[in-house]
């Protein structure tokens, strides 16, 4: 299924911080596992992930360092900051929160939140 | 260890010259610094390289190489974003002050040489408007000196008679001329100094190399307006400023 880019380009920074919680990846090995975690349904065009990773780290929120990969050959490995991680907090604080609204207005019934409401498991 | 060896042993095949020329392509239109632009050019080959490995065939490689163009989309694009995000990157206030620096410098100049007779005919009218409201003050006073401070500039370098202006008005000129060019010549080297260190955008790059060169004409002479349009032009200021004055004096009055 082809998404519409800019649904695509507001969970892709989200979607990038939480695989990066896992350990430091350089930008292949970084598209290639987000695709397989997300059964091939987040895949990040190559045009925009290069972009993506600079701007967040640009923004603080992960730190890029050159060291050499298991094959030998040196690449560029991006890991998540505190900063980072704090983001991703909220984030999917927020994204729970619109999936939730959203799951409402479609008729859908909502996925019971893991903190729950008023005692609720 | 191992993977030394396996470098040594195994090593890769070179990067298709397609997907090597699309890398040089995004890396020169980004226009930025040349480490920059090597260390996105590291990566993207690199990217190439992991996507590559394993397919070993001709046309497999090919085919290869065309999906990961065309993921990667168009280089114009993908130039302007990176180069967004690596600017962002760089801590940019330096590069954004020396920028408004340069910028500062250059209009000094053009005040100092004098760009236009147009722009200094609005200049009279803002002075004289100026005047018109403070009435006659020092701030007026300052205002009109300020503006024939300008044709002052004018008819030295587009030979006037300088006879025709007050010493007030000369010392103003020397003052601000002096500035004007060390402004100028502090922009210009600033300028140069972001070129060099953050790397060149079209607009740095012309205000770099255009303002020397417009400086140079006008100082030869070569791109003089009329000068008994300046003459003309300086008289009616003469007339005009008291004229304005005396109307906003009888007025408040």
């Amino acid at each position: 299924m082809k998404f519409e880019r800019e649904l695509l380009k507001g969970v892709a920074p989200m979607a990038v911080l939480e695989v990066l919680t896992r350990e430091p990846m350089y930008g292949y090995q970084l598209s290639s596992i987000l695709a397989e975690s997300s059964g091939e349904i987040l895949n990040l065009g190559r045009g925009s992930l290069y972009p993506l990773l600079y701007n967040l780290e640009a923004k603080g929120y992960v730190k890029a360092k050159e060291r050499a990969a298991d094959s030998g050959r040196k690449r560029r490995y991006y890991s998540i900051t505190d900063r980072g991680r704090k983001q991703l907090a909220e984030s999917r604080k927020q994204w729970a929160k619109l999936r939730e609204g959203i799951d409402l207005l479609f008729g859908d019934t909502p996925q019971k939140p893991a903190l729950g409401r008023g005692g609720l498991a | 260890m191992r993977g030394r060896t396996a470098t040594t042993l195994d090593a890769p095949p070179p990067i298709p010259e397609e997907a090597a020329a699309f890398v040089a392509r995004v890396t020169r239109e980004m226009a930025s610094g040349r480490q920059l632009a090597e260390e996105v050019r590291r990566e993207s080959l690199g990217h190439f390289e992991d996507a590559l490995e394993g397919i070993e065939g001709l046309e497999e490689r090919a085919a290869a190489v065309q999906a990961l163009l065309r993921d990667f989309g168009d280089e114009n694009l993908l130039a302007a974003l990176i180069r967004r995000g690596k600017r962002r990157c760089e801590k940019g206030t330096p590069a954004s002050l020396l920028g408004m620096a340069m910028a500062g410098g250059v209009f000094c100049l053009a005040i100092a040489l004098g760009a236009n007779p147009e722009v200094f005919t609005y200049v009279s009218v803002l002075a004289w408007s100026v005047g018109l409201v403070l009435g006659p003050s020092l701030a007026a006073h300052g205002a009109r000196a300020v503006c024939h401070a300008l044709w002052v500039a004018r008819a030295l370098f587009f030979e006037v008679d300088p006879d025709s202006v007050s010493d007030f008005d000369v010392t103003v000129l020397r003052a601000m001329v002096q500035r004007g060019y060390i402004a100028a010549a502090g922009g210009l080297l600033l300028g140069l100094i972001v070129t060099l260190r953050y790397g060149y955008t079209p607009s740095i790059m012309v205000m770099t190399l255009l303002v020397p060169l417009w400086a140079g004409l006008i100082s030869e002479g070569l791109l003089r307006p009329s000068a008994r349009r300046v003459e003309i032009l300086y008289g009616l200021s003469e007339l005009a400023v008291p004229a304005c004055g005396t109307a906003a004096k009888g007025e408040s009055v």
